[in-house]
Order: structure tokens, then sequence, then C-alpha cells
């Protein structure tokens, strides 16, 4: 018998017996902690953003701690009508807890599984992939496994936090379970829709923003739908409590506070399982769709290359004589080719016209994804309230606000560290164009992107205006500190881009360094500086942070145009409430202008950060 | 043209390059091999300034690497070992975005592109899409990429890797047109049979350490002592006893460097200098042996590679 026949004795000892289980789509184990699960935890255990986000979380977890232990500290010293309260520090202390969890786990699970097909694909390993008996669905729910069992590990470092509780009282067995079920089961799906997405997007940030607003979308969508439905008619609207049994985080509001929602009907100790239970199966469903389309879409060329384009076959012609005699010219390769009718000419600085030239989505579906849900948005604002709702100026100024600085956050830091995954950072360091006008280009390239929103809010308040409801001065202030933190957002994401190695690290830092700037500081400093009795100081630091200045802007805003009409409303008038004490327009005016200079401030440190950080992108071996 | 002096380049513990001496002479186009990690790509880089040595000097046309970095990227054009292309441009737009980006004026760059398109033959696909090139189209825009500058000096790192056998051929053709045009290139490749074909000087280096540096013909005459003879008897029920006593007598003369038996073949390799090859046959013949064939080897650069590198190749 030839020694290589299949049915030799001798190629049957070599090769391993494949399980008769393997790949079935019913077993668990195959399915989720297959090869595919224990490379992804080999991988992810060896990279530093791991091990970056496993400190930056417990270290938020320990400002928690820290401000609470500070707290209990401050009201043990009091009366005993104080000390009551301890009783309730530990609810509350859980709350937050469990709601940091909730949001940042989320958030994670967002970012870290938009980038997983990404990532095979640019490695090139999905064909071998393919090759090999692995399922697609076994790549899917392997790749889900090991992203979530990252977070349930981060999840797990919460446990000392709980224990922490029992010095407290304890908190109860039911809040902790609606907290965990409804964590879980939204990091399933958010990480789902962004596994899904991410196989139809080649760009992380777009897959990573769209499940952020799905997830959003699902966990307070109808709630909202139903309050601006009813927000005209007056009254409690019909139905709107019932949206708690399909959202995970309302149903944890129910859940924590049982009393209030059994008024309206819901019954809080249940709503949380079945809540759970529903985002859980639609998370499961996306998944099995993932799985089901994985293989043909994975393996396909890319789609946006073929639109709008003219596919034509040439022969390729031989290049020499010489060539051409050896090999026939009736052996050419045809090589299938895309070919557009023209091609546009490029500007003198050709690293900004490129950015400039880049399309606003990855693809024509994420932008009109984008579109409709925003054109839904303003329609439904627009629709069922008026301009002389106090509540539609925050609810449309904090939409926007939230997309402006999650857009900001997550396309700049692709800027540099996609041409260093495309190996193009290389040749256009090779080029005499400076570095400083390389990382400034790629800046100035990104902005067209962050005015779009401005831009909207810009209309809505300038219509606000035009109605005499707030004053044109709202309308710059709004507009300018949103503008001018971003930047500063945007530029901080390129210094990452240069710093880290890949976009989706980039992208992380990028998110952890004005979440700490914006949350964790305000809060760190509350509880460092409240033994000497200094409000000012841990006030002024929130003018780093657009979220209250654009609060501040609306209330003064407001109170200037006729929301309070006790006021004169002159200029001198002190309308606007900032850092403990009442400002006039101007000295509030003046006040931004501080805040705009330290974000300008940001951001060209972060520039010369980036462009000193260069040569190091570069020390490589080989 | 091109001189290296006590170059080093160390990532952290690794030393990547070794006190590296290098000089290359205008026109010249010089072959660098080395096993993967041997520190080429890194001589490259030092050479099209990313990358700043450690210790020494380094000069491309009389300009310092260090000190004139701006003006030493305008003479010279630089292709990686992997071409990182921008998948939403066409290849037009991608050559002049390159040309814009070494400062050419708009007006200029139209004929340009167009000339570099038909030196490398891309004409037809002026308008495609650059991510739907085959790969060794895309190779052949790389080359087109580096000369969009008209460049003295070219730095190609493994331009044919990855290619097929038929693109590898328009590669060659490419750098020997390249070379008639009296540009001075390095070009690094693991095709050593190529790169002998096309190359007037060759380095080797391993470990970050060169080996030697210098004409192709001297390589030869450092590696291999003389001429290599195979000598293919005719089988008989002796043929193995044959072989062995013509071996054996082989080795006796002072003419031979060495001999030994390889399958049905004797390799014969003779000492340095002029000798008449009829020596070997009648030798041959006076052991008893029926010849067969009678064939003077072609010397190559593996074994001239292989020989200075004692094979260390990692």
């Amino acid at each position: 018998m030839n020694a290589l026949s299949p049915d030799s004795a001798g190629v049957h000892a070599a090769v391993p017996a494949i399980p008769r289980h393997y790949g079935r789509w019913w077993n668990p184990l195959s399915l989720l902690f297959g090869p595919i699960f224990v490379k992804e935890m080999l991988a992810s255990g060896r990279r530093r953003t791991t091990f970056a986000i496993r400190t930056v979380f417990l270290l938020v977890l320990g400002t928690v701690l820290l401000l609470s232990l500070s707290g209990t500290a401050d009201r043990a010293a009091g009366s005993a009508a104080e000390a009551q309260r301890l009783s309730s520090l530990a609810s509350d202390f859980a709350a937050a807890v469990g709601w940091i969890t909730f949001v940042g786990l989320s958030l994670l699970a967002a970012i870290m599984t938009a980038g997983a097909i990404p990532e095979e694909r640019s490695a090139r390993t999905m064909a071998s992939l393919f090759s090999t008996p692995l399922t697609a669905g076994q790549m899917v729910f392997g790749k889900l496994a090991a992203r979530i069992a990252q977070l349930v590990l981060l999840a797990l470092a919460t446990i000392p936090a709980l224990l922490f509780l029992r010095l407290l009282g304890g908190v109860e067995l039911t809040h902790i379970l609606a907290f965990a079920a409804a964590t879980f089961s939204t990091v399933f799906f958010t990480a789902s829709v962004a596994l899904f997405l991410s196989m139809w997007t080649p760009r992380v940030a777009s897959a990573a923003v769209l499940a952020s607003i799905v997830s959003l979308a699902v966990q307070l969508g109808p709630a909202f739908v139903l309050s601006i439905l009813q927000a005209r008619a007056g009254g409690p609207p019909a139905g709107l409590a019932y949206t708690v049994y399909a959202s995970p985080a309302l149903s944890v509001v129910a859940a924590t506070n049982p009393s209030e929602f059994r008024m309206l009907g819901v019954d809080g100790g249940v709503a949380w399982a079945v809540a759970s239970s529903l985002v859980g199966g639609m998370g499961m469903l996306v998944a099995t769709l993932a799985a089901a389309t994985l293989r043909r879409v994975a393996l396909a060329e890319p789609r946006k290359a073929r639109r709008g384009a003219r596919r034509q076959r040439h022969p390729a012609r031989i290049l020499s004589p010489s060539a051409e005699q050896q090999h026939g010219a009736a052996n050419a390769a045809a090589a299938p080719t895309v070919t557009r009718r023209g091609s546009r000419e490029v500007w003198d600085n050709p690293v900004l016209w490129r950015e400039l030239r880049r399309p606003l989505a990855a693809s024509k579906l994420v932008l009109g994804l984008f579109i409709a849900i925003g054109a839904g948005f303003v329609a439904l604002v627009y629709w069922r309230t008026t301009m002389r709702d106090q509540d539609m100026h925050y609810l449309v100024a904090y939409a926007g606000a939230v997309l402006q600085y999650l857009i900001a956050a997550t396309i700049t830091p692709s800027a540099v560290a996609s041409e260093r995954e495309r190996r193009t950072w290389e040749v256009l360091l090779s080029t005499p164009i400076p570095a400083r006008r390389i990382i400034f280009a790629k800046f100035l390239g990104h902005i067209p992107r962050l005015l779009v929103i401005p831009g909207l809010l810009g209309l809505h308040f300038a219509a606000a205006a035009a109605q005499r409801v707030m004053p044109p001065i709202s309308l710059a202030h709004i507009v300018l500190v949103l503008l001018a933190w971003s930047l500063a957002t945007a530029a901080t994401g390129i210094m990452f881009s240069v710093a880290v190695r890949s976009t989706l690290s980039a992208m992380l830092c990028n998110i952890g360094l004005w979440a700490a700037a914006w949350v964790g500081l305000p809060l760190v400093l509350a509880a460092v500086l409240a033994p000497w009795d200094a409000p000012i100081l841990n006030r002024a630091v929130l003018l780093l942070n657009p979220f209250y200045l654009l609060g501040q802007a609306i209330s003064g805003g407001w109170e200037f145009g006729g929301g309070n009409p006790a006021y004169v409303r002159d200029a001198s008038s002190e309308l606007y409430t900032l850092v403990g004490r009442r400002w006039s327009t101007n000295a509030f005016s003046l006040l931004l202008l501080l805040s705009i200079g330290v974000a300008a401030a940001f951001a060209a440190a972060a520039m010369w950060a980036a462009v000193r950080l260069v040569p190091r992108t570069l020390r490589k071996a080989g | 043209m091109i001189e290296m002096r006590g170059v080093t380049v160390r990532y952290r513990d690794l030393t990547a390059l070794d006190r590296l001496d290098l000089t290359i002479g205008q026109g010249e186009v010089f072959g660098y091999i080395g096993p993967n990690g041997a520190g080429k790509s890194t001589t490259m880089k030092v050479l099209a300034c990313l990358l700043q040595a450690d210790e020494g000097k380094a000069s491309v046309c009389g300009l310092d690497v260090r000190d004139r970095p701006q003006d030493i990227r305008r003479i010279l054009g630089y292709m990686p070992d992997f071409l990182g292309i921008y998948d939403d441009l066409t290849v037009d737009e991608y050559l002049q975005f390159f040309a814009a980006a070494y400062g050419i004026p708009r007006k200029r760059r139209g004929p340009l592109v167009g000339g570099v398109l038909e030196l490398t033959d891309l004409t037809e696909k002026r308008h495609a899409m650059v991510d739907s090139l085959s790969r060794g189209m895309q190779q052949r825009l790389g080359v087109a990429r580096v000369l969009v500058h008209d460049p003295k000096v070219l730095l190609l790192d493994e331009p044919a890797s990855g290619l097929d056998p038929r693109a590898r051929i328009e590669m060659r053709s490419l750098l020997t047109e390249l070379r008639s045009m009296g540009k001075t290139i390095v070009v690094s490749s693991h095709i050593l049979s190529e790169l002998h074909e096309m190359c007037t000087s060759i380095g080797i280096i391993e470990r970050g350490r060169l080996l030697f540096a210098g004409r192709i013909e001297d390589a030869f005459d450092r590696a291999t002592s003389g001429e290599v003879i195979g000598v293919r008897l005719e089988n008989g029920p002796d043929a193995g006893a044959v072989r062995d006593r013509a071996v054996a007598r082989l080795r006796e003369d002072a003419r031979v460097r060495s001999a030994a038996a390889e399958g049905e073949d004797l390799v014969v390799e003779l000492a340095t200098g002029e000798h008449p090859h009829h020596f070997i046959i009648d030798t041959v013949v006076a052991a008893g042996g029926r010849i067969r064939a009678f064939t003077p080897r072609t010397r190559k650069l593996e074994d001239v590679f292989l020989n200075i590198t004692k094979g260390q190749v990692q």
C-alpha cells in the first residue's frame, strides 16, 4: 500500500482524530470554547491594552470607593440622624458600582468587539480560518465568548467592592442580581451588534459607534419615543411604564426603586429578568445572524470597490519582449481590476487632500443609518414639542453633544494607526513632507466631520433665538463649547494614534482620557479637597467639562430669553450659574473663552506630543 | 554615492546593525543579501532617514543622513519590503499624491505620472483603483512611485517578494532598465539567482554584521577557490567501487581542492589557478571508470552566500 494513500495506517496515525461532536452547532463547548476562544484569550492576555483597561477600570472603582469612604467619614462625624443615613450608603454605593460597571462594560463591549473581524481581515487570516473545519458559528461565538470573558474578568473586580458593602450593612441580593443580569445581557447584545457591524464596515470606529448607538436606542428608545409622543398631551403617557420590561437599564431602576414603580403598575422584582432575557435573546439572534452571514461577507471582495466602478478585464501586458518570448502572450494573466472614469487632481498638500476626500462614513449604508436615526430623532422632537419647552433644548443639545464627542473620540485614533496597519506610514515618512505637516494635515482633514453636529445644533438654537426663546449669544456659547472641546478630543485622538500601534487601543485610550478628565477628575478633586472646604477649586475643574458648560449655557440662556420673566434681561443680569456663583452674560462669555483657551492648549499640547512621537513609530526591528 | 562608517543600530537588547562599513559607488546595482532579521531593512531605513543610527555616520551623495534628511529624501526613492497602498485612490491619484509630496508642481505632475506609468507598463491601469491591482502590478506601482521624483538613488527592499515567476521576470527587466538609466540601486532579495544576473556588486549581512561587500566576481573568488566539475559515470556492477577509487586518486592530486561522490556523480573542485581538465578524465579512466558526462558547473550566488555565512541562516 502506498504510504501516502488515504487508507494508509501511517497517515491516519499522523492526523489526530477529530471528535465526532466537533463543530456541531448544538454543542456549547465546541461553539464557545473552541480554538478561536483559546487564541483570542492568549492574544488578549499578551496585549498591553488589556492590562491598561483593567487598570483604568480598577482605578475608577477605587475612586468610587474612596469617595464613598470619604462621604462615610464625613457623615459619621455628625449627629445620630446623620449616622442613620449610613444605612442608605450601602445601596448608594452599590448603585454607583453597578452603574459604572453597566455603562463601562457596555461601552467596552462595543469597542472591544468592533475589531473582531477587521483584525482578521487586516491580518489576512480570514481565508485560512475558513479553510479549517471550524464553522462560522464557532468563529462568531468563540470571538464573542473570548471578548465577553475579558469583560467578565473586569466585572469580577467589583466583588471586593461589594464585600466592602458588608461593612455598611450589605445590599439586597435582588439588586445585585438585577445589575448583573442587566449588565451581561446588554454586554452580550452590544458585543453581538458590534461584531455583526464589524463584518460590514471596514472601520472599527464606525462599528463601535453604531453598536453603542443601537445599544442606547434599545435601552432608552421605546421610553424616549413614548415620552416625546406624550409631551404635548401632558400626564403620564399610556404604556410608558411597560417599556421598563424591554430595557435592562430601566429595569434596574425599577428593581432598586420598587415602591415607586409599583404605583405605575411595574413589578420591579420581575422586570429585570424579563428585560435581560429579552435583550439577551436579541443578542443571540444578532450573533446567529452574524454566524449565518460571516462566510459570505468576510470572504467577499470589498463591496465599495465594486460600487460606482466599471469592472474591466485587461490582459496584463508583458513588460519586456524577452519575458513575452519566455511565457507567451497567450499566457498573460487576466487580472480583474476596478477602473474609474477619471482621476482627481491632487493638491499641493497631498495628505490634507486625501483626508478631506475620505468619505464621512465607511459606507453608504452606515451613512444612511446615521442620517435615518438623526432625521427620525429630529422629526419626532419637532413634531411633538415646541421651542417653548426647555427640556427639549437640553435633549437636543445633549444628544448632539454625546454623538459629537463619541465621533471626535473615535474617528481620529485611526488617523495614523490605520496608516501603520496598512504599512503606508513608512512610505509617507520617506517623502520630504515633514512629520508635523503630516500630523497637522491629518488633524485638519478630520475637522469637516466635526462641523456637522455643531452646524445642526447651531440651526436649532438659531431658530430658538429667532423665536426670542433664547438670546443669539447662546447660539455662540453652545456651538463654540461643543466645537472647542471636540477639537481637543480629536487632537488627543491623533496623539494616541501615533503613540499606540492599533486603532482600537488608541480609541480606548482617547475615550479613557476624556472620561477621566470630565468625570473622574471632578469626583477625585471633590473627595480630596473636601476637608479644606474649598469648593471653588473642585468646581473650577468643571470648566473643562463641556457637558456641564453646555447645561449652564442653556439654563442661563433660557432665563435670559423668557424662561423666567422675573429677571431683567440685559447683559449685566446674573443669569448664569457657574462654579458655585452667578455670572452675567458677559462674564459667562469670558469664562467660556477661558475654557475654550484651555481646550486649545490641550489640543496644541497633544499635537506637539504627536509630532514628537513620530520617530518612535519607526523603531521596529527588521 | 553611499557611505556608511561604523553604523550601529540597537533595538533595546538586539543589535540590528553592528559597526557597519559600506561603500556603494555611483551607477552600481548593489545586491543586499542576508537571512531574515539580518539587518537589511534596518540598513535601508537608516539610508532613507527613517531611523537614526545609535553610532556611526552615513551619507548619501555626500549628504549626512543626520544633518540633511530632507535633502536626501528628495534624491532618494525608498520602497519598503511590504507595499502599503491607499485603497481609496486610483493609480493616477496615488502617483500624483507622491509627486505632490515631493513638491513637484501641479503642471508637471500629469506628464511625469504618464512617463513613469509607461516605464512600468501600467499606462492602461491609470484610472484603476490601486487595491484592485494584482500583486505584481502593485509592486510595479511601488517602483513607479519611487521613480516619480526621478531620484538618483533607489532603495528597494525585497521588490520581488511574493511575486509569481512571470511578475518576477517583469520586475527584473524593470530593474535592468533602471540600471541602464544610470541610477544607483540598492536591492535586497532572497532570490539570489536574480541578484546574480542584475547586480554589479553585492553585500552579505548576517546578524547585523557585514560579512562581505564588493564586486560580485570578488565574492565568487572568496567563496570558491576554483572551478567545479561534475563527472557522471556509467552504471555497472562495480560502479561504487570505481567511484571510490577515482575519488581517492583525485584527492591525491595537488590540482584538486576537493573531490566527493554525490549520487552517480563525482564532484571535483579544482584548486585556485588555471588547470586543464583532461587530467580528471585520465584519472577517472585509470581508476576503471567509463565517463557518461563531463560538465563544468556554473558557480551560483547561493553557494557564495552559504559559504560566506557558513550556513548560519536563521
